[in-house]
């Protein structure tokens, strides 16, 4: 089952790739040599009495011995790695100006966008960075499919009210959460008019597993007990000019994901590229209930021209 | 573990519901007797190719690699056989009205761009056949193209030719106008290379943006040209990177490496960090001056206050005790 | 000063007070049971903390959507009445209302308890309460929570120096008198006294102390209130994005906190024997005071309900709904009315304003605004703009757990725990302002 499942693989792995592709550690040795251990000092035995020699869990689930001196060493490098994550992950990416296009007409609920997110956010099945609706703005209008992610709002409600500067706006727009700093007080949750927020409220999926894992600030993961999460535009990837976990999830071409700077957006699914301006012009893009000041950075096209059954037809075709 | 086996669960029962009893797919008479209006030219083909990867890949996957998404029923591979036992009339009902997970496009896609698919999985076939009797891969493309004028090589003529296939860049600076160009050097002499699928592109973050047109061959004199907006973006400096190389699916038959050329057409970027300006939702010491003032005014007023009352208790303290000495 | 004494008659006058004032802090009727059964309450609640922290804050009810629930109503809740102390010895000190003197205390006393306490329902509300420090090493001025715990801290300062200031001259008679109290107990007296010697100076310089901390708790009182109402007002959800919240929740503080002082009035007067002094004409006063605030309040009701429920805006008008006919509404009108209206129109009645009527009501005004607070905070996270879906049942319904009750109750319990410290230690009706009151020579007062 495990294998046959793409999506979870290649977040594990693009993962670890970019771990080890910090290039500021590269020179140190044990780093190399242990293949980015992370340590479990709380709770493996330090039993020797000389001290000399501990054991660790390395990133494949292996016990492995080493020499106590060169624990230190590891520990001093993970938490050089968690201070490097949090400052790159804090200024994010200079000149950039992410935005995400979604296609309300293409979306037929296939819900793999949710998948692929909650297996890279470690997320439960019940906790959604990005859910999809089935919306009906009338009683008779319509009804359609809208996928909702975090719309990283340039007037950000939630930002506003944290008191501690958990959740912060980056210059590229993104909007994050430091699960290191959350005090866990939900104002931000009150606060964002979308309900894009969830919060740990038990101790996060398997979260013995990963409790080694250096925090990532850009992936809230590990995820962390008693603090928010949320939609992160999957900041970790866009560093690497790759697209965010749901975008290239999609089977349905839903998804555009791009730089306002420079005026593009690229589809998560055919890899087209186009013109943000155009897209939007185009085809009458939007954003949702942009009333209330909030300056979302995600569009919306009008479920207009669609290619998948509307919600509750489905039934009704499979058997035509 | 369990999580994931819940979500393929899910994701095998939600296609259930579209596959649920789903017979051989009949069409009617009339429809299946259908011809294709649109001639099966390597134009039409290439567009063809285009809409197929934008519209249809993601689950019909790749032609003839059978690694289309794993749904019940499953997509079938155009180039197989079972699918091109369909007639022209099977297919263009099929794309138009869809059934269960498969999209129906009537609403989405023209007539026209419907046929071109058609073509182009057409052509799929005839590649099989080609390929099998060790023949140029796209001759029985190219067999269909239009008229090539007669001083110019054929395509085929030039593929096979000795001299390697490059791509050269030329602009017209007042028009904005990119120029792509294909040839062969040969005996010194530069010869074009028409129908070669060439495109322009500019540069850009994730995927570079296309500025020619989808499906687009050089010309009689190796030509491929498009014009460059006026209001792209360009970086700091104003500069963009031109590119001309072949689209990526057609880069198993004509490889050539890309030419890049950077100009200074783009707008330029004017960067902006909004995190300059001092604002409610900004961190906590790009706070608002008004509102810092207003804090550390009403916290001082307090403050000299309570100092003032714990001065007063103090002289109530004094007052006893100087009496008590006395 | 019609009445003065003469120095002998006062003498004798202050001790007849001082016997009646001081006799409850000597006997010990009852007063083991009381601290039993408030031992066993925190020792209940300890437990649960204990549970909310090993498992987290899913123990509650709590879930993505209804996100604030009981913990936040309580802490507007303890908000709300401790305003109380700001109304009594302020607003009416101020004015020179001559009957609240034996009231002033009672009021500081709850005004600081429930100050206080608000703070602690805070942090069992937090999912980190272990990074409190937080708020200060990293703290945002630009968020309502900064400010609120700005204004909170102020208050209970100003609040316990209100309660402390004119405890110098009783500090100093109960010095006097308690001698064979125990040695911490004397210490505690004789600092709080400040060697009081009962010269015109320091009653001068006392009365000078109180008017400016009373001048400044009418901002800081305002404050505290209307910067809690923030912490909803500031958000875009229906329900809670309103203009009128600041006036509105500190009207309905007062409704609170009228009650709760009538409670405390009726227990006291009954265990304390302090029917000379706390007369049926307080409890008449303070009845008419209650009419006054549920009044306002109804006001403000109306305004916060009735206009948006004329236009029934498509959000809201889902909230209202709830409220006026749907799965709140039980709740809804069973507050408005048997907390507010009918409580009101009973209190206009002079009978209904004698000692236990008023109880009867006040209890009942009391437990309407506790429900309130629950309507203001929890029905509006159920209807956000978005629908609700692909969640389970229990994220959409709220039904709080039994750790949630408990840990609701534990700072009550703590409230109860602080009143009945200080009803031990201190006279609860001032003595020298009552003595003063009454003609006697200031002089002899200490």
């Amino acid at each position: 089952m495990e294998e046959n499942n793409p999506i979870i693989e290649s977040g594990d792995e693009g993962r670890r790739n970019f771990l080890k592709k910090l290039g500021i550690f590269a020179g140190v040795g044990v780093a190399a040599a242990a293949g980015a251990v992370y340590v479990a000092s709380d709770y493996e035995e330090k039993k020797n009495p000389e001290g000399k020699k501990v054991r660790v869990l390395t990133a494949d689930g292996q016990l492995v011995e080493v020499p106590e001196s060169e624990l230190q060493k590891i520990e001093q490098e993970e938490l050089d790695i968690e201070d490097e994550l949090q400052r790159r992950g804090r200024e994010g990416i200079a000149g950039k100006s992410w935005v995400m296009v979604i296609d309300l007409a293409k979306c037929r609920n296939a819900r793999m966008c949710i998948a692929a997110c909650q297996a890279a956010h470690q997320l439960r099945p019940e906790q959604y960075h990005i859910n999809t609706l089935v919306m009906k703005d009338s009683e008779h209008s319509a009804p359609y499919y809208m996928p909702k992610p975090c719309y990283h709002c340039d007037n950000p409600p939630c930002v506003k009210v944290c008191p501690v500067n958990a959740t912060f706006k980056r210059q590229d727009g993104i909007v994050l959460i430091d699960n290191l700093r959350c005090i866990g007080c939900r104002f931000c949750v009150a606060a964002c008019p979308y309900s894009a927020r969830i919060f740990n409220w038990f101790e996060p999926r398997d979260s013995e597993k990963y409790k080694d894992q250096p925090y990532d600030v850009e992936l809230n993961v590990p995820q962390k007990k008693g603090t928010i999460s949320k939609c992160l535009f999957s900041a970790d990837r866009l560093r690497k000019g790759e697209l965010p976990y749901c975008v290239s999830s999609c089977p349905n071409g839903v998804y555009w994901f791009g730089d306002m700077n420079e005026d593009v957006v690229v589809n998560g699914t055919t890899k087209e590229a186009a013109r943000f301006s155009q897209l939007i012009k185009d085809n009458g893009g939007y954003t949702y209930l942009e009333e209330l000041g909030t300056k979302p950075r995600v569009y919306y096209l009008p479920p207009k021209n669609r290619i998948f059954p509307a919600p509750g037809e489905e039934q009704v075709s499979s058997h035509s | 573990m369990s999580r994931k086996q819940v979500f393929f669960t899910f994701l095998l029962s939600g296609f259930v519901v579209f596959g649920y009893s789903q017979g051989a797919w009949v069409v009617p008479a009339a429809d299946k007797a259908k011809k294709n209006p649109v001639a099966s030219t390597a134009e039409s083909i290439g567009k063809g190719k285009n809409l197929y990867n934008t519209h249809c890949k993601s689950c019909h996957g790749d032609p003839g690699k059978n690694n289309g998404l794993p749904l019940n029923p499953k997509p079938t591979d155009p180039a197989s056989e079972q699918y091109q036992k369909n007639t022209d009339g099977e297919i263009f009902y099929k794309i138009t009205n869809g059934r269960g997970a498969m999209p129906a496009f009537k609403a989405t896609l023209p007539e026209q761009d419907r046929w071109h698919i058609i073509n182009f999985v057409r052509s799929l076939s005839k590649k099989k056949v080609a390929e099998n009797t060790s023949e140029p891969a796209n001759q029985a493309d190219t067999a269909q193209a239009p008229m090539i004028a007669t001083e110019t090589p054929s395509a085929q003529d030039t593929l096979m030719a000795e001299g390697k296939l490059r791509l050269a860049l030329g602009f017209e600076e007042d028009s904005k106008t990119i120029y792509a160009r294909a040839f062969r050097v040969k005996g010194g002499k530069t010869v074009p290379v028409s129908m070669v699928p060439v495109e322009i592109a500019v540069k850009r973050y994730f995927r570079d943006l296309r500025l020619s047109e989808a499906g687009t061959v050089t010309d009689e004199n190796g030509y491929v040209s498009a014009i460059f907006p006026d209001d792209l973006p360009a970086d700091t400096a104003g500069q963009v990177v031109i590119i001309a190389r072949i689209p990526e699916a057609e880069q198993e038959q004509f490889s050539v490496a890309q030419v890049e050329v950077t100009k200074s057409w783009g707008v330029k970027l004017i960067p902006q960090n909004m995190k300059e300006a001092r604002s409610l939702w900004n961190d906590n010491h790009k706070l608002p001056l008004w509102l810092l003032f207003s804090y550390l005014g009403a916290v001082a007023g307090v403050l000299v206050t309570f100092a003032y009352i714990l001065s007063l208790i103090f002289k109530i303290y004094k007052i006893g005790k100087s009496s008590m000495n006395a | 000063m019609d009445n003065h004494l003469s120095l002998e008659e006062s003498r004798q006058k202050l001790t007849q007070i001082e016997n009646d004032l001081i006799r409850p802090l000597k006997s010990h009727n009852g007063f083991e049971m009381w601290v039993l059964f408030l031992l066993l309450l925190l020792i209940l609640g300890f437990y649960a903390y204990y549970l909310q922290l090993r498992d987290g804050l899913g123990v509650t009810a709590l879930r993505d959507y209804v996100q604030w629930g009981m913990y936040i109503s309580n802490f507007v809740f303890f908000v709300a009445t401790s305003l109380i102390g700001m109304l009594i010895t302020s607003v009416l000190g101020l004015l020179r209302i001559p009957w609240i003197t034996p009231l002033t205390r009672i009021a500081e006393t709850i005004a600081l308890a429930f100050a206080m306490f608000a703070g602690i329902v805070i942090i069992i509300d937090m999912g980190r309460p272990d990074r409190f420090p937080y708020l200060f090493l990293h703290g945002r001025l630009q968020s309502p929570i900064l400010w609120d715990v700005t204004v909170v801290t102020t208050y209970v300062i100003i609040s316990m120096l209100l309660l402390l200031i004119p405890m110098i001259p009783d500090a100093a008679i109960l010095r006097r008198r308690m001698t064979d109290a125990p040695k911490w107990q004397q210490a505690i007296y004789k600092f709080l006294s400040a060697n009081w010697i009962a010269v015109p100076e320091q009653y001068a310089l006392i009365k000078k102390s109180i008017r400016v901390l009373a001048i400044l708790i009418i901002p800081t009182a305002l404050a505290i209130h209307t910067v809690t109402s923030w912490l909803f007002a500031s958000t875009l959800r229906v329900g809670w994005d309103s203009t009128i919240f600041g006036p509105y929740f500190v009207s309905g503080a007062f409704v609170s906190g009228v009650a709760v002082v009538i409670i405390a009035m009726y227990f006291f007067r009954n265990n304390y024997k302090l029917h000379n002094y706390i007369t049926d004409a307080h409890f008449n006063r303070m009845g008419q005071l209650l009419v006054l605030m549920c009044f306002i309040y109804l006001y403000f009701n109306l305004n916060e309900y009735f206009v948006p429920a004329y236009k029934m805006r498509k959000a809201e008008g889902h909230h209202l709904e709830a409220l006026f006919t749907g799965n709140w509404a039980g709740i809804f009108w069973a507050t408005q009315l048997g907390g507010l209206l009918i409580p009101m129109l009973l209190l206009i009645f002079k009978p209904f304003r004698k000692p236990l009527p008023a109880f009867i009501i006040s209890v009942f005004v009391l437990v309407g605004a506790w429900f309130k607070r629950l309507l203001i905070v929890v029905p509006t996270q159920q209807h956000p703009y978005l629908p609700i879906q692909n969640v389970p049942e229990n994220f959409i319904t709220y039904k709080p757990t039994g750790v949630e009750i408990m840990l609701t109750i534990l700072p009550m319990v703590g409230v109860l725990i602080v009143i009945t410290i200080i009803a031990k230690l201190f006279p609860i009706v001032p003595i020298w302002e009552t003595a003063h009151e009454q003609g006697v020579d200031e002089s002899v007062i200490k």
